[in-house]
């Protein structure tokens, strides 16, 4: 028996070449996790970064501050100063311009304060009362768990996602480096089986296609402002977002129909049996050494398991995605955050799997993209993956001849 | 440095939205957008505290820190301000902000978000100052001609400060320290002292 | 097309950026059912909810318009120019200022310098410009045919009405038509109105003073001399306590708070009584819940401890108080017990808040109409009055009965007589006072008599608002008129202010002739099933006309004119100047005013009314002096009100009255009424000798108390002629003061007293040798010509106190103001059983009075949003009703309305709680389709005095709104 390596040495190649970049992205991306998260630091400006030539309002500090005296003033006694009545106009630009380290400092002064007036702190708290506007939201006055979302998204979510679709790619691109391409074994029989109907094709594309433009979206909005900005510069960054925002949105319609067909097509095929502990105990055959394929029917326990990874990833995101965009439809303010989390992190896993998915059915495994791409598989690519189904489908031929 | 900085002083705060209106119309702000408000805590109980809040203007600011488009800026008199060119109404720094500040309008039926609104410490945005495309997007910028925020200037009765941080605190401890109590200077903790920083 | 009178762009906030703004959104379509604006109705609004998707987009992230979209004019600062105004609200008088470009007001700026307000405002002050601006505005004159709203012209209007009410007068006599006023006129406008009303022929007019503070000015005004606030805002600063009792200024004056807070953190004791626990009550130091219309039954038990402790003031009382024995043979009946049962409030609590009361001096006593809207109103104000004589308290720093009126000119339109007992100065409506102001109007007091129906009606008090269409259903025989009313005025009146909604209806639809002068359509037009006969006028706010405005603190404060009247809107004073016009009489009515483009210069009527209001000193406020002291606000001290340096130096801000004497004296106005450790040069004053020298035997002048200075060191009666003779300082009058004098009465010029000479000789000679030209004479604690000489506590005519309504009674049925008026008669029936519910009314900060004008202003009504009654949870759990769950409110007078509850523990167990400003549902049914189009307000909902009961005040036809019954069950 020829081993795979032999016969298709590039892949393993390419693979070993991949699982280094991704090993480097990886290391990279656990690096720069292990820092905590930068201060905020003024910047004046936005529209292109830092600037100087914007009006930074410095300059009408010190009218500010006279301006604050009146508040204290006249609750004390006496005339007012005369002074109150015009207010002076300032508003210049302020010289200089703030650097990295003149703001990183300027926080720090606003920081150290703090013994100064102790005395006026309150302990935080989530704190809920009642406004007159009809609108629930307003009533909470003070949510500080606000800032542990910002940690918990810009730290958690941002680097989990890194960890997760890099490190499940490195696993991948290993295995490819060490197994090579998963061959059909006994070659091309050259006699075609049809496996999956143009609709059930169709359906799949429209759905993988939707989830492909949701996934790199997400990822757009997830990582863009750290990977794409500074590349497009933040007005046109600004219109890919835009974009991005709203065909994440509005792809969201597609998928989720395309899932719920799936589920209706496919659910009954995709039900548990004993054959998927035979398969999981052997791994589905793939690995070397493996003799043969363990038997399935029309799926087999990977498939079942993308299966319903997808259904119940996509109920999660279906579920908090529209929570967040129809707010306090259902969930206030901490539902909401945490709606947003829960998104963002399923959204992230869903496109690890994905990619495992996208692996196995293109480079990981010769023979299988031709069943979703042209609908039939050779003979021998059935035989080995799903013997039962391919014995069924093919007595099932006889009989209607 | 000058830091700018709204302080409530719950004591005094009488609910009158004097705060809420004043913003409207200095800023021309739409029905259903509100930049300030005034919360009512323990209604009608003896422990009833109202507490006029709008954004703070953080020191850390998380609303800057998730901006999925980095459309939100601080300056350096610690003003939080932010373009409405560049938002795209995610709806992250409303739930990054912990005093709910963020408003945005309906930007269609399919329940989108529109730009983001908030207080502006009656700064502005990055626009040119006292441009009308500053005036139409952020309201008046009373900041540059040197007047403080016009809710903090005009509450009835002066329970809203607004202003230099140590100003607007001293004003705030001399009150506490005539009259023997204060409740805290609501949300200053979490505004000012970030997520574990500064002790 | 309309057109706003500006040369520049329109007005920011263009059309498109308002909700709904446009004409065409204003149908009757734009609104949902119920009481409340629903989602749906509001997206339909807002102009957002168009697809199908609106159910779930009127989320509230969602729930707004545009945001990006603001038009208009931006401000361009070289073109500027800055107006002061004052603020059109509350009578605490706050200044604004106003920016405006090229007629354009583009925005409002606080001003620091004005020692009232200093820079501060409420929801209202900081919402004024929107009042302008506003778009829901009545725009242009129209009126109803065959049910429809038909625009016409001031021409056409003016000639129609003018018509009807000609053909009225001939057919019924003057008495017939109704005018309506406003506490919102200026100065010059009330005494215009007031002086218009004369000239028509007619006692019956009058404005809200009768319905807010009638029992206050009563009251007071005949234990002291003069019904006005005693002190002023800031003098709040000196109290050590503050009794604040019927009163809420947290959200009626905020602005006040300002001063109240001030003196809490230098020590003063706050103690708020109230049946709710109001946002002023939760600053207080001790809150009293009390039983609703109990007021009287807590002050004397709080008087009680100080008489039993003797924490009283004996040397003022011997002095200067008269009748306090009375007073003490009826406190001692209220011992802590029978307080307890009456009131509901604790034995040691009234003890505590006594202690506190009395044991901190100087205090003030606060009170509004918690204590005023009561058919027994004038007793619980003379108690107030009487808990402050006892301590000593009137006439020091600190101290004083601060009485916070309503209205921004409420207390100016009272003294200047827009009211139906009275000529302008409280002149009365006697002979004399006709006589009075015919010299000053230069007018043959012949001419004006027959004006009038007869002598007899012309002296007869007229009907007052309160009771305004019982002149219209009332029988013709059981009325002291000539005939019904058939004509009625609204100007600048919300008829939701009015209690007996029913009844208010019935006359409002009975009447022949019926005209709102208003900014806003308001309520007259839409709860009436009216088809015919009703036209609308626009009327200028009070921004767009000049004039002088007396806040509460009696200060006079003068408007600029911020911005030409917007649309089609005149000013009351042109609207004024035409109807005299077209009624025949324009040419004596400004017989010495001049009239420029058919306006009448508002300083004109300023400078006339100096020369006729001497008996309450508006007589030294000439329009200079006034326009000089908004010019140097920042020179005024924030607590004396004292000014310092430059041409205000040594004179009170505002020149509160009285200002004695003519413009030229220089009088610098009276801070603080009835202080005699100030000469009376200097604003000092004793209390006011206005009810004889001696009373069954009793001495009814000073005894050993003097103002500083003064050169008669004992109490001495109001000065004549005759007085200064006796006295040897006659000699002092110029010889054109004789004249004038002379010329007044030629036959006794002796006779001649300071409050009708009109030289004012008599008064700058008194005041010369340091005298109050009034006398120097006792507060009377006991009124002998009121019904209850001594106050006494009685049961509401709707109570379900049954056990005391035999111990503390009401009156019986009485007449008076030409009408009957029922008193034994409701309160013999028990509605207890079928109403178990006491409910009471108040305010909202964002709205004022029938909230017309502020519901109709976008930025306060967005807070504002729903009409509900307070419930407490108790109350609620019986009545298995929940939080923000609509009900069905009911009162025995046979109203009914639909609102949502609000349950919270503010409002004690029993009492139900309505805020009154709401309007535009009747007893469940919306009345959007009466509305003209594009005057629809952002905000209604059901009257609360729609469901308010019979009751009136014995003294003054005060409604009572703050103690009757009801039922609640949800809807």
């Amino acid at each position: 028996m020829k081993t795979t390596s032999d016969r298709l040495s590039g892949y393993r190649i390419a693979g070993a070449v991949a699982a280094l970049l991704l090993a480097i992205l990886l290391g990279w991306t656990l690096y720069e996790s292990t820092g905590t998260e930068q201060l905020v630091l003024p910047t004046n400006g936005v529209l292109h970064g830092a600037r100087d030539d914007v009006p930074s309002d410095a300059a009408a500090a010190e009218a500010l501050r006279e301006r604050t005296a009146l508040q204290a003033w006249r609750g004390e006694a006496g005339p007012s100063p005369a002074a109150a009545a015009e207010p002076a106009v300032t508003g210049q630009a302020m010289g200089g311009g703030t650097d990295e380290t003149g703001a990183a400092a300027l926080v720090a002064s606003w920081l150290g304060s703090r013994d100064e007036n102790w005395e006026m702190i309150r302990e935080r708290g989530f704190l809920e009362g009642r406004v007159t506007q009809p609108a629930e939201f307003l009533s909470v006055l003070e949510q500080p768990q606000g800032r542990t979302w910002r940690g918990l998204h810009n730290e958690e979510i941002v680097f989990g996602g890194g960890i997760v679709i890099f490190g499940f790619s490195l696993l991948l691109a290993l295995f490819l480096a060490w197994r090579g391409r998963v061959p059909v074994e006994e070659g091309f029989s050259g006699e075609r089986v049809q496996r999956f109907s143009g609709f059930e094709r169709a359906n799949h594309w429209v759905t993988a296609g939707s989830f492909v433009l949701i996934a790199l979206t997400g990822l757009l909005l997830l990582y863009g402002q750290y990977l794409l900005k500074p590349l497009l510069g933040a007005g046109i960054y600004h219109s890919w977002a835009l974009v991005g925002a709203w065909i994440h949105m509005i792809f969201a319609v597609p998928f989720v129909i395309g899932v719920a067909v799936m589920v209706v097509m496919w659910i009954r095929q995709n039900g548990p049996s004993k054959l998927d502990v035979e398969w999981l105990k052997r791994f589905g055959g793939f690995l070397p050494g493996s003799e043969g394929h363990p038997p399935a029917r029309r799926f087999n326990t990977g498939q079942k398991l993308i299966f319903w990874a997808v259904v119940l990833g996509a109920i999660a995101l279906l579920v908090t995605g529209l929570s967040l965009m129809f707010p306090f439809f259902w969930l206030e303010i901490t539902g909401m955050q945490l709606a947003q989390l829960i998104h963002a992190g399923v959204g992230l896993v869903m496109i690890a799997i994905i990619i495992g998915h996208i692996y196995i059915g293109t480079v990981g495994m010769e023979g299988a993209f031709d069943a979703m791409w042209r609908g039939d598989v050779d003979r021998n690519w059935a035989k080995e993956h799903h013997s039962i189904w391919l014995a069924e489908k093919q007595g099932g031929r006889r009989q209607t001849h | 440095m000058a830091r700018m900085k709204f302080l409530c002083d719950a004591e005094r705060c009488i609910e009158c939205n004097a705060c809420v209106t004043a913003c409207k119309n200095e800023h021309e702000v739409p029905w259903g957008i509100n930049r300030r408000r005034v919360v009512t805590i323990d209604d009608g109980l003896p422990s009833e505290r109202s507490i006029s809040i709008a954004c703070m203007h953080c020191t850390d600011a998380p609303c800057i820190a998730v901006c999925p488009v980095d459309c939100i800026y601080q300056n350096d008199n610690g003003i939080v301000l932010h373009s409405k060119d560049l938002c795209i109404g995610c709806g992250y720094c409303f739930y990054a902000c912990p005093f709910g500040a963020p408003q945005y309008p309906q930007a269609s039926n399919f329940g989108s978000r529109g730009k983001m609104d908030k207080c502006t410490f009656c700064a502005g945005g990055p626009e040119e100052n006292h441009s009308e495309a500053e005036y139409r997007k952020y309201g008046r910028n009373r900041v540059a001609e040197g007047k403080l925020p016009l809710c903090a200037e005009v509450c009835s009765t002066r329970a809203l400060l607004a202003g230099d941080g140590e100003m607007i605190g001293g004003i705030y401890e001399e009150r506490v320290i005539r009259r023997g109590y204060g409740s805290g200077a609501w949300g200053w903790q979490t505004a000012y002292y970030g997520r574990n920083l500064g002790g | 097309m309309l057109t706003r009178r500006s040369n520049g762009p329109t007005a920011r906030p263009g059309l498109a950026a308002r909700l709904g703004a446009g004409a065409s959104s204003d149908g009757p379509h734009e609104r949902a059912g119920g009481g409340t604006l629903s989602r749906r109705g509001f997206m339909q609004r807002s102009g957002l909810g168009v697809a199908g998707l609106s159910a779930v987009s009127a989320l509230p992230l969602a729930r707004v318009g545009r945001a990006e979209v603001r038009e208009g004019p931006v401000e361009q600062p070289d073109r500027i120019e800055r107006k002061k105004t004052v603020c059109p609200f509350c009578a605490v008088g706050c200044s604004i200022w106003a920016e405006v470009q090229d007629g354009t007001w583009l925005g409002q700026e606080p001003a620091f310098e004005s020692p009232v307000n200093m820079g501060t405002h409420c929801a209202k002050g900081a919402a004024t410009r929107e009042l302008a601006i506003g778009h829901r505005r009545l725009k242009y004159p129209l009126k109803r045919e065959n049910g429809r709203w038909k625009r016409i012209d001031w021409d056409q209007a003016i000639e129609e009405i003018g018509d009807k009410m000609l053909e009225i007068r001939e057919r019924s006599g003057p008495d017939s038509v109704y005018w309506l006023g406003s506490a919102k006129f200026s100065n010059e406008q009330a005494y215009l109105f007031r002086k218009f009303a004369a000239f028509w022929g007619t006692n019956n007019c009058d404005h809200q003073a009768r319905i807010c503070h009638s029992t206050t000015v009563a009251g007071v005004a005949n234990s002291f001399g003069y019904g006005a606030m005693t002190n002023s805002f800031n003098d709040i600063h000196n109290s050590k306590a503050i009794f604040l009792i019927g009163g809420n200024p947290a959200e009626a004056h905020p602005v006040s708070m300002l001063h109240l807070l001030r003196a809490k953190e230098l020590g003063a004791k706050l103690i708020v009584i109230d049946p709710r626990f109001t946002r002023t009550a939760k600053h207080a130091n001790e809150y009293v819940r009390l039983r609703p219309g109990s007021d009287v039954a807590f002050m004397w038990g709080v008087l009680w401890h100080i008489f039993e402790n003797g924490w009283e003031d004996k040397e003022f009382i011997r002095q200067r108080v008269f009748g306090m024995d009375e007073i003490r043979k009826e406190v001692a009946n209220w011992t802590p017990d029978e307080v307890e049962r009456v009131t509901g409030v604790t034995g040691d609590q009234v003890r505590r808040v006594a202690e506190a009361y009395a044991r901190n001096q100087p205090a003030t006593l606060i009170w509004c109409m918690g204590l005023t809207q009561s058919t027994i109103g004038n007793n619980k104000t003379r108690a107030a009055s009487i808990l402050q004589l006892a301590l000593g308290n009137i006439g020091t720093a600190g101290g004083g009965a601060n009485i916070f009126r309503g209205h921004d000119n409420v207390q100016g339109a009272t003294d200047l007589g827009v009211l139906c007992h009275t000529l302008p100065g409280y002149y009365g409506v006697t002979e004399g006072a006709f006589r009075h102001w015919a010299r000053v109007w230069d007018v043959d007091y012949e001419w004006l008599k027959s004006r009038f129906a007869s002598t007899e009606m012309m002296t007869r008090n007229g009907i007052p608002v309160s009771r305004w269409f019982d002149g219209v259903l009332e029988d013709v025989d059981s009325l002291d008129q000539p005939d019904k009313v058939k004509g009625m005025v609204f100007w600048g009146h919300a008829p939701n202010s009015q209690t007996r909604g029913p009844d208010l209806k019935n006359g409002l639809e009975e009447v022949e002739l019926l005209v709102v002068i208003d900014p806003v359509p308001g309520l007259a037009p839409v709860i009436p099933d009216r088809p015919d006969g009703t036209y609308l006028l626009p009327a200028g706010s009070t921004m767009e006309m000049a004039g002088s405005v007396t806040n509460s603190q009696r200060a006079l404060q003068w408007r600029e004119k911020v911005i030409e009247p917007m649309f089609e809107a005149k000013s009351d004073y042109e609207i004024t100047y035409r109807l005299a016009r077209k009624l025949g009489f324009a040419e004596e009515l400004f017989k010495n005013i001049a009239v420029e483009n058919d306006e009448p210069v508002a300083e004109d009527l300023t400078r006339e009314f100096n020369r006729g209001m001497w008996t309450v000193g508006y007589t030294g406020q000439s329009p200079e002096r006034l326009k000089a002291h908004m010019a140097n606000q920042h020179r005024f001290d924030s607590t004396t009100l004292r000014g310092k340096g430059g041409e205000v130096d040594g004179e009170y801000y505002g020149l509160p009255w009285p200002c004695w004497g003519d413009p030229e004296m220089g009088h610098p106005g009276t801070p603080i009424l009835y202080d005699t450790s100030k000469p009376v040069a200097e604003g000092g004053l004793p209390f006011r000798a206005r009810w004889g020298v001696e009373h069954e035997g009793e001495n009814l002048l000073a005894e050993e108390s003097w103002t500083e200075g003064s050169e008669i060191e004992d109490g001495y009666p109001e000065f004549t002629l005759a007085m200064l003779q006796e006295l040897g300082w006659a000699g002092e009058l110029t010889e054109q003061e004789m004249a004038v004098i002379r010329s007044l009465d030629v036959d006794r010029p002796e006779k001649i007293n300071w409050k009708t000479d009109l030289s004012g000789g008599i008064q700058r000679v008194a005041i010369a040798h340091g005298c109050a030209p009034f006398g120097n004479g006792k507060a009377r604690a006991l009124v002998w010509n009121f019904p209850d000489p001594v106050p006494l506590h009685r049961e509401p005519l709707y109570t379900n106190r049954r056990d005391l309504v035999e111990d503390y009674p009401t009156y019986a049925d009485r007449r008076d103001y030409r009408l009957p008026v029922l008193y034994r008669s409701i309160q013999d029936n028990d509605y207890a059983d079928a109403f178990p519910l006491a409910l009471t009314s108040g305010r909202l900060v964002e709205y004022e009075g029938g909230g017309d004008e502020t519901r109709s202003n976008i930025w306060l009504a967005e807070i504002q949003q729903q009409m509900f009654c307070e419930m407490n949870p108790a109350d609620a759990a019986a009545a298995g009703i929940g939080d923000g769950q609509e009900v069905w409110l009911s009162t025995p007078g046979g109203a009914r309305l639909r609102v949502a509850a609000l349950v919270t523990e503010r409002v004690g167990r029993g009492t139900v709680f309505m805020p009154f400003h709401f309007g535009g549902y009747w007893m469940g049914e919306d009345l959007t389709e009466r509305y003209p189009e594009g005057a629809l307000p952002y905000v209604m909902g059901e009257s609360s005095n729609t469901a308010q009961t019979y009751g009136y005040d014995v003294v003054t036809f005060m409604q009572e709104t703050k103690a009757t019954l009801c039922r609640v069950e949800p809807a």
